[in-house]
Formats: structure tokens, sequence, C-alpha cells
């Protein structure tokens, strides 16, 4: 048994020294599944066509560009607590990257991409961008999800000369720290003052907000930046306190305070089960029928909806993205873009679409659609050819452009649950 | 107001101690701490959601049939990896780190095969609420109180008034004369392990339906405050696990609102440092009395 | 097989000497980014099992918040680069006086405790670290971390490539193993390990118990603020999410695994579980499980973690008594 033990930790060292030294080698084997995934499935979904019909900028105007490189890398979390959301990258990445090969690829060139997990640790996410940076073949990273992560990874992506497309970072500092990183999500300053001017227009001179926020670097931003704006509209914060989310599961203490202070609104900043846990709880302690509940973009989902029940009346809800549903993206409301990207997530997976997928999808879309423009041999130029595309319909928002190179903006959206479905709000 | 924050920390105190009994009785007779035991606790309460969406049949049979298999997990953990452990003769530490490994994987696993979401719970025990002065009090909150209280009791009763109790209390002393005195060890160690997942499994179910909602990840952070509660109270003692429990559950509401709530955590250990500074043995420990 | 032991057993110094010697030449014939990062990122764990195997290992206290103290010593060195545009070695010297004297303070009031007691302690100490950390936002920006932190910096000279980085951590790396070696073969280091097999016969022969612990607390302490400090200037961004007491019973877990009270058993058993979780990634989703059920299953294999059980003074010393036997 303890020669075998030995053998077997020998083994291990040997094993690990390789994938040291030779990086590479054994990843590519990997990325050639998730594509033949792709292949395997590519006549069975009849939208794809009519998906792709938003992205037409002519895929053979340009014959003479360089496409040596041909290779995404995606590090998402697929284990941890933030699974959920590697799950929904994992699907739109998939799914974008096989419209664009059906749609003639790069120069006919077919793009491979590499799904790697980070497990939303920060240490393991740092570990595979020097993995990622290494590997000749990628021209451009699509990926990582939460601030922690994003932060601590952007410096490495950056000296590497690897544009890092980062679909869901709204850290106020990411942007700046680099001319290679672009976020798809607008930072928080930008989103927040947009939802104070929305949730104001919707509630009138004069009301009381009670902010309940997550530390978490949005959820300070947004209590910051709410703090300050709200009074300055008109309105009054009457309370503000702060909870760590993922692991305050009562909130009885805080809304019992809140309640007693008979405010108009309550703003919880955070996921979408701490704004369901805190209509909940509010309800069972008799919160006043009359009271707003509000919350962030990160509760349209049908998991929020599920948690609620029939609790969540009286509500508004604001972000950046859509709520991917089918009786809210309609063709009255919203593009066909974003329709027919909805119903072909949903044709094509179990899970349902929501914001997570649009924004990843958004992200590795416009990366390979400038790829085509200029070639993936200049990272900068890459990243360049995206913040500069032109005739992009985007299918996480109406209208995604972007300001001071790198900041990302996009239209705001709010919503109000009726009889357990979310309602465009008209204010 | 004062009053509805005590009635909050209570009900948290409450499932608090539950927990806490749970890794007390584990520590008495086989001074590990277990890891797992919050993990076990989540697990519980999603086998009897997973159970009854599954069959949609009678929920308190679903909840039965969970703490059955809740128990048998728990019966898995010693007879598979401690029990082997012991005759190894291996140090506690190494116990210690098996009852993670056995976290990471009952974690993985329902992260796997049941959800990686927050899923809703339904609250079967919702009959509407009460005020007392200015204080809500919903049928949840009373009936959890009531299932604790009984319990508690017939925890007693088992530990202080049975056979199988009095074999614990003597493993818990002094393993090897139990053993010398005939009694089955390994069996009163196994039945411990069984008694604590099915505790954890009703706790988990019942914060379940509290706060209608439950997820993968929410074994960590109570497992650590109830282990926190068990110290408070003095390891190995009833009586100091629901004291424990309880305090810790007050402290973190009235601290929470009255103070900072993103400190609510600190509050619990910063009260668990003070008291275990003043009384190293915890509210109701033993000294040990260390013998060369 | 014995003889082999017994000559490596005899020859650990110069093993020792010629596996650091190994290291200091590898990063010319490495090219990769990810190969340095990994021997990098190994070098600091291993230094973290280090500080860890000290107090746990040879000292028999239990810690599972030990990480509290990295997050002190990283906090300081970030804010004095940041804010103050220190040089590193003051930087380091403040990260290391701070976490010593948070040490200090945590270890006169938990050493008094027995086993568990003081364990918990740690735990509800690191907590609450984590706390400040997140809460105390006019000094650590709280949850939006200190980013931007520039590069090492000695007497004027940035070491900002990733061999020099490489070259610092294998310099403190030998530092921390040097310090450890010389109190381990001490005549402290004999009483420590003393205290370890019985304290209170340690007590009885006239071992001054809580010095020893004391001291030995605040050490380890001081290694892993060290460790911190280092690790903030290395990844150029910290916030409160990486001091958490999972990761600290990671460190917990790798120093265990090595083998309590077995240096070498650290440095196989740390890189074996920094590298381990890389090596499984094809798992993708499933690979947490594997990791869990590994984790037992070598538990349950090899209870004294991989070295544990082999004491190389041991079998010198068996080696040399019967060498004058057979010499007779």
């Amino acid at each position: 048994m303890k020669k075998l033990l030995s053998v077997l930790v020998a083994l291990t060292m040997v094993l690990s020294l390789m994938a040291g030294c030779g990086s590479g080698g054994d990843e590519k084997k990997e990325t050639s599944a998730p594509k033949q995934e792709a292949d395997g499935s590519a006549s069975d979904q009849g939208g794809s066509e009519k998906a792709d019909a938003g992205t037409e900028a002519a895929p053979q105007e340009e014959g003479s560009q360089n496409y040596d490189k041909v290779k995404i890398a995606s590090p998402i979390p697929l284990t941890g607590p933030n699974s959920q959301y590697g799950m929904a990258y994992k699907n739109a990445l998939e799914m974008a990257v096989k419209q664009f090969n059906e749609s003639g690829g790069l120069g006919g060139k077919e793009v491979e991409l590499e799904i790697l997990d980070d497990q939303s640790d920060v240490t393991q996410a740092t570990n595979l961008a020097n993995q990622i940076i290494d590997d000749k073949d990628v021209f451009a990273v699509v990926g990582t999800f939460g601030s922690s992560v994003g932060m601590a990874t952007a410096p490495i992506y950056q000296s590497g000369g690897m544009p890092l497309i980062a679909p869901n970072i709204s850290h106020q500092d990411f942007p700046q720290t680099g001319d290679l990183l672009v976020p798809i999500s607008p930072t928080a300053t930008i989103e927040i003052n947009g939802v104070a001017d929305t949730l104001f227009a919707c509630t009138g001179e004069g009301s009381k907000m009670a902010i309940l926020y997550a530390t978490t670097d949005l959820g300070v931003n947004v209590n910051s930046i709410l703090t300050e704006k709200w009074p300055e509209l008109g309105g009054e914060i009457v309370y503000s306190n702060s909870f760590v989310s993922g692991e305050t599961k009562d909130f009885s203490a805080l809304l019992t305070e809140v309640i007693a202070l008979e405010p108009d609104i309550i703003y919880t900043s955070g996921e979408y089960y701490d704004v369901a846990s805190v209509i909940l709880q509010a309800r069972q302690l008799g919160v006043s029928e009359d009271v707003i509940f509000s919350g962030p973009g990160q509760c349209f989902t049908q998991e929020f909806l599920d948690l609620c029940g029939d609790q969540a009346y009286n509500g508004i809800y604001c972000g950046t993205l859509p709520a991917y549903f089918e009786d809210v993206i309609t063709k009255e409301n919203y593009s066909d873009t974003m329709v027919n990207f909805m119903t072909d997530y949903n044709n094509t997976y179990s899970e349902a679409c929501n914001g997570f997928a649009g924004n990843c999808y958004d992200g590795i879309m416009l990366t390979l659609l400038a790829a085509r423009k200029v070639g993936t041999d200049d990272p900068k130029a890459l990243v360049e050819a995206i913040v500069s595309y032109e005739g992009y319909e985007s299918v996480s928002t109406e209208h995604l452009f972007f300001s001071d190179y790198n900041y990302a903006n996009k239209s705001l959206c709010a919503y109000t649950v009726k009889d357990g479905h979310f309602a465009k709000v008209e204010y | 107001m004062f009053l509805q924050q005590l009635i909050n920390g209570l009900t948290l105190g409450s499932i608090y101690a539950l927990i806490a009994i749970g890794y007390s009785l584990v520590f008495g007779v086989l001074q590990i701490v277990n890891f797992a035991n919050g993990s076990i606790y989540m697990l519980g309460g999603f086998l009897t959601l997973v159970l009854y969406n599954k069959f949609r049949i009678n929920f308190l049979l679903c909840f039965a049939l969970a703490l059955i298999i809740n128990g048998f997990v728990g019966f898995c953990l010693d007879r598979f990896a401690l029990r082997h452990l012991r005759q190894k003769k291996a140090t506690k530490l190494v116990g210690l780190i098996t009852t993670m490994g056995f976290a990471t994987v009952i974690e993985n696993f329902v992260m796997l095969f049941f959800s990686n979401a927050t899923v809703p719970y339904p609250n079967k025990i919702d009959f509407g609420s009460f005020s007392i002065g200015s204080a809500v009090v919903s049928s949840t909150q009373v009936i959890i109180f009531l299932v604790v209280l009984v319990l508690l009791l017939l925890m007693s009763w088992v530990v202080y008034g049975t056979k199988v109790g009095k074999a614990m209390r003597a493993v818990s002393q002094n393993a090897d004369a139990a053993k010398l005195m005939g009694i089955d060890v390994n069996g009163v160690i196994a039945m411990t392990f069984i008694l604590s997942a099915v505790l954890a499994g009703i706790s988990g179910t019942m914060v379940g339906m509290y706060y209608q909602m439950i997820d993968f990840t929410s074994g960590f952070s109570i497992g650590m405050k109830t282990m926190a509660a068990a110290v408070l109270g003095g390891v190995g003692s009833l009586p100091g696990a629901v004291t424990g429990g309880l305090i810790i559950g007050v402290v973190e509401s009235l601290g929470a609102s009255y103070i900072s709530s993103a400190y609510r955590n600190a509050f619990a250990f910063a009260v668990l440092i003070i008291v275990i500074l003043f009384l190293p043995n915890g509210l109701f420990g033993k000294e040990k009395v260390t013998k060369v | 097989m014995k003889m082999v032991k017994v000559f490596f057993a005899k020859n650990l110094k110069w093993f020792t000497i010629l596996f650091f010697g190994l290291l200091a030449v590898l990063p010319f014939f490495m090219t990769s980014n990810y190969g340095m990062r990994m021997l990098t990122v190994c070098m600091l764990y291993v230094m973290m099992a280090f500080s860890l195997n000290l107090l746990t290992g040879f000292l028999g206290v239990m810690t599972i918040g030990h990480i509290a103290f990295m997050g002190i010593g990283a906090y300081t060195a970030a804010i004095l680069v940041k804010n103050y545009h220190w040089e590193t070695l003051p930087c380091y010297l403040a990260a290391i006086l701070l976490s010593g004297f948070f040490g200090l303070l945590l270890s006169l009031a938990a050493l008094k405790l027995q086993g568990y007691y003081m364990t918990i302690l740690t735990l509800g100490f690191c907590e609450i670290v984590r706390l400040v950390e997140i809460n105390w936002e006019s000094l650590t920006r709280g949850a939006l971390g200190i980013s931007g932190i520039s590069a090492p910096v000695f007497f004027g000279i940035r070491l900002s490539s990733r061999r020099s980085i490489y070259y610092l951590m294998l310099v403190l790396l030998i530092l921390t193993l040097l310090l450890i070696w010389s109190i381990i073969n001490s005549k402290a280091g004999n009483a420590i390990m003393a205290i370890r097999e019985d304290e209170l016969a340690a007590r009885a022969m006239g071992i001054h118990v809580f010095k020893y612990k004391t001291i030995v607390f605040v050490l380890s302490a001081m290694i892993m603020g060290l460790a911190g400090a280092f690790y903030a200037q290395y990844m150029t961004y910290i916030d409160p999410g990486v001091f958490t007491v999972s990761a600290s019973l990671n460190i917990l877990i790798m120093a265990i695994f090595g083998g309590l009270g077995n240096l070498l058993g650290t440095i196989i058993g740390a890189s074996v579980l920094t590298i381990l979780p890389e090596m499984i990634r094809f798992l993708a989703e499933y690979r947490n499980l594997i990791y869990g059920i590994l984790i037992i299953i070598l538990m349950l294999v090899k209870p004294d973690g991989l070295l544990g059980s082999v004491n190389f003074k041991y079998i010198r010393q068996q080696a040399s008594v019967q060498k004058e036997n057979g010499g007779e």
C-alpha cells in the first residue's frame, strides 16, 4: 500500500511538472470536445440562421486578414457557489461560437472555444490566466465571473497582451486597469445613476427610501451613489444598512427596523435570493402593502419569481439587462435579434435564458465579429475594433455602445411583477 | 421593536441550538469536531424538498424519509471513514480533515444532482401570524420553537434516561473503560452520528420552511456558527449547547439591528471569545482534569 | 528500500541543498508563464503550510483561522505601498510586526485555553478580522478591494518580471525553512516537541510552556504575515474574499496531508494539493466532488499524511546504532 501510494505521488509530481513546462499539449485535446458537441447538434436548430441576421456585418468583405489564431479561452465558474452563472455562460458561449462558425467562421477557419473552470477562486483563476496567456493559439479571453476574480486576473491578461472581454464585471476600476480590457456591462456608477432616475420617476417627490446593500463592490457603490443622488432628486434616505450576501439568510433584524421607519420604497442590492428573502421576510413581519420593493437586474430570472411566489407584487426592478421571458421580450417591445436569441437559447438548453447568458453572448459575438474584421494577430487592434464596432445588434440591450474608450453603456430596463410575471414599467 | 428583535433572535437561536446539540453529542463521544455537520444539515433540507417535489406525496412522509436517508449518511460518515481511522489510531486532526472532505463531497453532490441555484421551499407550517404588543409572531416561529423544545426534552431523556444514553456518557468519559465494561463502543458512536445527522436534517427542513428557500452553500456558515454555539455552552453538554445556541441567536439579532448588520457574524464570535476567556470551559462545560 | 531511506535521511541536508539549487536554476529552462506561476504559487503555499506545520505539527496547537494573519500582512503591505509608496523591505517589516502583534494578542488569550476551545477561538478571530476588512471602508476600501498594488522594490530596483518575483519567493521560502529548521533543531525545539507530546510532563520538567507556546504562535503568525505581504504585491489586487476560514482550512489540509512534524512532507503535500486541482480541471463541474473524494481516500489510506510517520532523525540514529553494533 505504501509503495503504491509513493508511486502515485511521484506520478502526480511528474505529471504536474509536465503540465507546468509543457503548457498546452494535453489541453488542446480537451478543446475539441465542446466544438464537436456544437457541430453534432448543428442541424437541429432552425433558428440559428435567424439569429445571425442580427450579426449580418458581411463576412466576406475583407479577405486579407490574418487568422492564424483561432481560439477563444473562457475561464468561468463551473463549480463553487457561482456555478449557476457559469453554466449560463457556458451555454451562451457554445451557442455563439456554433453560430459564428456556421456563418463562415474566420475566413473559413472554425473558431475553437476552450472552457475552463476557475471555481470563482482568485488563486485558481490567476493560475488559469497564466496558462491562457501562454497559449499561442488564443487571441481573446471571454469570461471571468465576478469582480474579485476579474480584478485579480485583469493585470495578468493586460501584461500578457491578451484582450479580456468580461461579460459581467461592474467594478468601477476595471475599465481603467488596462486598454485590453472590455467590460460588456456598464460600471456600477453608470448603472446606478440611471436606476435612481428611474425609481424617482416612479415614486415621485419626497419618497422615503430604505437601502439594504450587500457588502460587494456593486452593493457598496449602490449605497454611496443612492445616498447622494436620492436627496438631490428630492427624496429622502431613511435607512441604510449592509449585509453579507450568501451568508446572511435572516433579514428580520434589519427589516424590523426598516418597517418601523415606514419607508415608501425598500431597495435591496444583492443577488436574486437576497431580494427574494427581503420581500418574503418583510411580508412575514407585516410590512405595509403600499411599500414598493426594488432591486437590481439580478432579479430578472425565473428563480427569483419562483422564490417569491405570489409575494412579489408591488415591485420595481431596474437593471441594464432585459428580463428574458417570452411574455416580456416580444417583437413589439424589443428588437428581433433579442427575441430570436431568447427563443434559440430556450429551445437549445434546458435552463431558461437569462441576462448573464445575454451579456456573455454579446461579449463573444462582438469579439468574433471584430476579429473577422481586423484579424486575430493584433490584440490592440482587436480591442479597438470591439469598442468601435458599428452596426452590431446586441442581444442584451437596445443599444450597446462604448464611451471613453472602454466604458460600456446600455439602456436601462425597469419591470414590475404582475401575477408572477415580469411586465415593463411605464413611467 | 426590542420584543420583535428578541423573538427573531430566539427563533434563530433555537435552530442553532438544535444543530449545536448534534455537535456536542459527537464531540462528547469522539472529541472530534464534525465539519460535515453543516453540510448534513443542508442535505437534510434538500432531501425533504427533492422527495416532496418528485413524488408529490404527503410532506410529513417525505420529511421522515429524508431523515432516514440523512441518518444513514451520518452513519456512513462514521462507519466507512471515522471508524477506520480509529482502528488505525489516527490523530483527531485526520478525522477533522476527513469530515471536511465529506462536507465538500456532500455540497458538490447536491450542487450537481439537486440544484445549483437557490430554490423555493414550501412552508407547510404557515398558518398565519398573530401579534404580541407591537411584535408579529408567525405560526412558523411558534412551531419551530415547540419542535425544538420537544426534541430537547426527548434528547435529554435519551442521554440521561436510557441505556443508550448511559452508554454514550460512559464512552464520552472513557472509551477504553467503557469497552471493558462490555459496551459496544462503535455501536454507540454510530448511534450518536445517526442522532446528530437526524437532528441536523430536522433543522435543515425547518429552516428551509422558515426562510422559504434553500441553496447548496447554506451549510458552511451555519455550521461555523453552531460550532461556536456548542463551544460557548461547553462542548459535550446538552443544556450548554441549547443555551449557547439561544445566546448566539439573540446576540446576532440584537447586534445586527442596534450596532451594525455587516458585523453580525462578528458579534456571535465576539461573545464567544469573551465568554471563554472568563469561563475557559464554556458556560456549562466541566473542567477537565489533566493527568499524566 | 530501507537502504535508500537511510541514505536519504543521512544526507538530508545535501538533498535539501540540491533541491533548492534545482529550484534556483529552473527558471532558466522554463519559458512558460504558467509553469513559473505554478512554481511560485506552490512555494507560497509551502511557506504558509510551513507556518502551520510549525504550530500544529511541532507544537501541537491547532488553529483554523491562521489566514487572518496573512490578511493582516497583505493589507498592511498593500496600504503602505499604495498610499505611502513605501519600499518593499520596510513593508515586509511592518507586515511582520503587525501580524506578530496580533498574533501575540491572540496567543495571550487563546493559549490559556484547551484544545478545541482554542481552535474555535482562532476561527472567531479569523471571521472578525475578515469582517473588519470588509467593513472598514476608509482604510481597506472594503469589498472593492485594493487594486493596482505595484511590484516589489528593493533599494530602488523594481522586481517586475516573473522571474525576479520567483526568486524573491524562493528567498522568502528558504529563509522560512532556515528559521523553522534552526528552531526545531535547537534546545527550544526539544522543549516545543516535549510540549506537543505531553504538556503536563513538559511543565513538570521545568519547561516554561506558555512562553514557548507564545513564541511559536507569534513566529508562525509573522510568517503568515510575510506571506501575505508577498501575496499582495504578487497579485497586485487583494480583497477580503481571499482571507476566509475555508482558505485557512485548505492550508491546514496541506500541512496535515504532507505529514505533521515533517518539513519535507509539507513541501510535497502543499505542492501536490496546489497542483492537483489544476490537473483535474478537465472534470469540469465534477472536479470538486472528485477532489473531496480524493481527500477522504488519501486520509483513509495514509492517516499520518504522506511523510508523517517518517522521522529522519530517528532513522539516522537507528542507522548509526546498527553500524556501531555491526562494528563490534
